[in-house]
C-alpha cells in the first residue's frame, strides 16, 4: 500500500464529508458564553459538588454511631445507592476570606517518627491536617513524606509509576489520607486514597445503583472493582451513574487499613491498575519528589518574592478575596517591567483573577481608551466601551467583555459576560484586575471590592 | 498570533486564543474523526466538545509542546470509544493475527482503484468495517501523517503494537477491498517500507 495514495483516498473521502466551510468557534464561542448551568464548565462544578455531596454521605457514616454500625455490617467496600440519580444544588457563591499571604514557605512537617507507624487503631490524637496539608480540599497540599508524619496511621505508596504520571500532592485528615498522582500529557489522574485502621465506613465508596462491582483477590487481600462513574443526568443537572465513564476504582484491604484507588482517565486498564498496587510500600522509594517546581520562565511559576525581587519594590495585592481564589503564581512581562499574579478559581482551572501592576510612570499599563476593532488592530489598550466607577474614591475604569476574531481576520467586540476588568491607579501605580470565568460569579462590585482591599 | 500565543491567551483566559486553535484545528479534526466514526455530524460534535474541554482546562496542557498532537489524541480517542458504544466489538479475532505478525506491508492498494469515486466508496465501506482502534491508527498513520513514533507517544502503546495494529489494518483494508471486486487489480508485491522501523517487539 502506498502511502501517498491512501493519503490522497482518505483526503477525498474526509473532504467530502466535512467541507471547508465548516467554522465550530462561533458555537463554541457561544456555549462558553451561556450561564453555567448549559456549558461544560457548569458540568465541572456540578461534578465538585457531586464529590462534595459523595464527601459528605462518607463523612455522615463515618462520624455517627448508626452510621459506623451500618457500615460495619457491610462487607462489601462499594455500596451501591438506591436512586439511579444523585441530586445536587449549587452552593451559595462566592463566600469571601481574609486572603492568606502567598509566600508562606512550606509547612514543616509534624516530627513522628516511621518507626512507630503501625495499621493499629489510632490513638486518638488528632494533628491539624487542615492547618498543614490543607485539608481534603484545597492548598497547600504536602509530600507524602509530610503526610506520613502526619498520619497517626501507616500510608503506603506506590514505588513505581506509568509513564507521564508523577506524583502531584497529598491531603487528608486523621481519618483517611489522598495521594495524587497526574498525567498531565493525557490529562488523567489516580487518587489513592488510604483510610484510617478501625475507621471501617470510610471505605464505604457509593456507586450508581447498576454499577457492576467485580469481586477479586489482590495477593491474598480481598478487593473489588469498578468501572465507571457518576456524570451529568440527562436532565441537565444532576448526576447520573454511567458504567462507560473513563473513570475505574478498586478497593481493597491491607492490614487494617482499606486502600482506595481511583483512577479517572483511559489509558491504563484494571490489570495495569492491579501491577500498580503490588507496587506499593512503605519505603523512601515511594516517597516520591513532589511534582518538580515549573521552570521560572513558565506561565505562573514565580512567587510573590520572585517577582519584588525583580520589580524591586513590594507588589501590591488584595488583603480580602472571594474564598474559592488562591495564590496560584506570578510572571513578569518580557518587554515593560509590570509583574501579574493569578488567583486561579480551586473548582475550575479556567476560571480566576489576574492583576497586573505597574509603575504609572513606566506608562507599561495605560488606562482603557474607546475604539473600534480597526483600531483595536493597531493599538494597545483598546475597548468598545468603558464604564466609568471609583475605587476608594479615585476614579477607575470598568470593561466587560473582549474582542473576538471573525473568519475575515476582522475584531469585533463579544461582552458575553465572562471577562470583566477594572483599571486604577493608586499610590504610582496602575492596576489592573481581570476575572475570566462565569458570568454572575463576580461582577464588579465584586472588582471593586478587592481592589480597595489592595494594599 | 501564532499557537504558543493563543495558548497563553487562553490560559490567562482570553477567548481568542481559543478561536486561533479552533480555526487552526478545527477542519483536520473533524476530518480525521469523520474518517473514524464515518458520521460527519457526530465528527462536529465531538470536535466541538473537545474544544470545550480544552477551554475548561488549559492549564493542563504543557505549553512547550505541540497542540496538534495533544489534541488529536483527545479527538481520536473520543472517536474510538463513540464508535466502541454504537456498535458490538469487532469480531475479527485480534490475536490470530498477532500470532502472524509481520512488519511487511500488506498488498498494496491499486493506484487505478483509488483514482475513482468507486474507489473512495469501497475503501469507506471497507474504513468502517475495520475495528474502531485499528480505523484510528489509519487516520493518524494515513491521514494526518503523524509518525509511528508519534502514535505510540499519543496512543500510549508500545511501538511494536503500534506497527502490530498498522499491518493488521492495513492487511484488512487490503482483503476488504479484494472481497469487493478489486482482486484483479491487487499489486502481488508487498512494500517493504516498514522493515527499517525496527524489530518485531520494538
Amino acid at each position: 500500500m502506498h502511502k501517498q495514495e491512501i493519503k490522497t483516498v482518505l483526503q477525498s473521502i474526509a473532504q467530502e464529508m466535512i467541507p471547508d466551510r465548516r467554522d465550530l468557534y462561533p458555537a463554541l464561542a457561544a456555549q462558553l458564553s451561556q450561564p453555567r448551568e448549559h456549558h461544560g464548565l457548569g458540568r465541572a462544578r456540578r461534578w465538585a459538588v457531586g464529590l462534595i455531596f459523595a464527601g459528605v454521605l462518607l463523612l455522615a457514616l463515618v462520624l455517627t454511631p448508626a452510621g459506623q454500625s451500618f457500615a460495619q455490617s457491610i462487607l462489601r467496600f462499594f455500596t451501591p445507592l438506591a436512586s439511579k440519580q444523585v441530586l445536587i444544588s449549587q452552593p451559595d457563591y462566592p463566600e469571601w476570606v481574609q486572603a492568606p499571604k502567598p509566600d508562606l514557605p512550606a509547612p514543616a512537617p509534624t516530627l513522628a517518627p516511621a518507626a512507630e507507624k503501625t495499621d493499629a487503631v489510632p490513638s486518638g490524637e488528632v494533628k491539624d491536617f487542615d492547618a498543614e496539608c490543607g485539608g481534603t480540599t484545597r492548598p497547600p497540599y504536602c509530600s507524602i513524606a509530610q503526610i506520613r508524619a502526619l498520619a497517626p496511621f501507616a500510608v503506603k505508596a506506590f514505588t513505581e509509576l506509568p509513564n507521564n504520571f508523577e506524583f502531584m500532592d497529598a491531603s487528608g485528615n486523621s481519618n483517611w489520607v489522598t495521594l495524587h498522582y497526574g498525567n498531565s500529557v493525557a490529562g488523567e489522574s489516580l487518587f489513592l486514597g488510604v483510610h484510617a485502621p478501625g475507621v471501617q465506613a470510610a471505605s464505604q465508596i457509593f456507586i450508581g445503583m447498576d454499577a457492576q462491582v467485580e469481586s477479586f483477590q489482590i495477593g491474598d487481600a480481598p478487593a473489588e472493582y469498578v468501572a465507571g462513574g457518576y456524570g451529568p443526568a440527562s436532565n441537565g443537572s444532576d448526576l447520573e451513574w454511567d458504567g462507560s465513564l473513563d473513570r475505574q476504582q478498586i478497593a481493597w484491604q491491607d492490614g487494617q487499613s482499606t486502600y482506595h484507588l481511583d483512577y479517572v482517565g483511559s489509558e491504563l486498564s484494571k490489570t495495569d491498575l492491579v501491577s500498580l498496587i503490588q507496587t506499593m510500600d512503605l519505603s523512601a522509594k515511594s516517597e516520591m519528589p513532589a511534582k518538580a517546581e515549573p521552570a521560572k520562565n513558565q506561565a505562573w511559576a514565580l512567587s510573590v518574592s520572585d517577582l519584588e525581587t525583580s520589580l524591586g519594590r513590594k507588589l501590591v495585592l488584595p488583603s480580602s478575596l472571594p474564598e474559592h481564589l488562591y495564590f496560584k503564581g506570578g510572571q513578569l512581562s518580557e518587554d515593560c517591567p509590570y509583574a501579574q499574579v493569578f488567583y486561579e478559581n480551586k473548582e475550575m482551572f479556567t476560571n480566576g483573577l489576574i492583576i497586573s501592576q505597574a509603575s504609572t510612570e513606566s506608562n507599561c499599563l495605560p488606562p482603557y481608551v474607546p475604539g473600534d476593532g480597526q483600531k483595536a488592530k493597531t493599538e494597545k489598550r483598546v475597548v468598545s466601551s468603558i464604564t466609568e466607577t471609583q475605587v476608594n474614591g479615585q476614579s477607575a475604569q470598568y470593561v466587560s467583555g473582549g474582542w473576538t476574531y471573525e473568519n475575515n481576520g476582522d475584531l469585533t467586540w463579544q461582552d458575553d459576560g465572562w471577562t470583566r476588568a477594572l483599571y486604577f491607579t493608586k499610590d504610582g501605580l496602575a492596576l489592573e484586575l481581570v476575572y475570566w470565568g462565569d458570568p454572575g460569579a463576580i461582577g464588579m462590585a465584586d472588582l471593586v471590592r478587592i481592589a480597595e482591599s489592595m494594599q | 498570533m501564532d499557537e504558543r500565543e493563543a495558548i497563553q491567551d487562553l490560559k490567562a483566559g482570553q477567548l481568542r486564543g481559543l478561536a486561533y486553535l479552533v480555526r487552526a484545528h478545527q477542519t483536520e479534526a473533524m476530518r480525521a474523526a469523520a474518517l473514524i466514526t464515518g458520521d460527519p455530524a457526530a465528527a462536529e460534535d465531538l470536535v466541538q466538545a473537545a474544544f470545550l474541554r480544552f477551554a475548561e482546562k488549559p492549564q493542563a496542557f504543557d505549553s512547550s509542546r505541540s497542540f496538534k498532537p495533544y489534541f488529536m489524541k483527545m479527538v481520536v480517542n473520543d472517536a474510538i470509544k463513540l464508535v466502541q458504544r454504537q456498535k458490538p466489538e469487532f469480531s475479527l479475532d485480534e490475536k490470530n493475527l498477532e500470532d502472524g505478525f509481520d512488519l511487511l506491508d500488506p498488498k498494496p492498494l491499486p493506484e487505478a482503484i483509488i483514482e475513482t469515486r468507486q474507489a473512495q466508496e469501497q475503501v469507506r465501506a471497507a474504513l468502517a468495517k475495520l475495528p474502531p482502534k485499528q480505523r484510528a491508527v489509519i487516520v493518524l498513520r494515513h491521514y494526518l501523517e503523524f509518525s509511528e513514533s508519534e502514535i505510540r507517544d499519543m496512543i500510549g502503546s508500545p511501538l511494536g503494537t503500534i506497527k502490530w495494529r498498522l499491518f493488521s489494518a492495513r492487511t484488512r483494508l487490503a482483503s476488504l477491498l479484494r472481497a469487493n471486486a478489486v482482486e484483479t487489480s491487487l499489486d502481488p508485491e508487498p512494500s517493504l517500507a516498514n522493515q527499517k522501523d525496527g524489530a518485531k517487539n520494538a
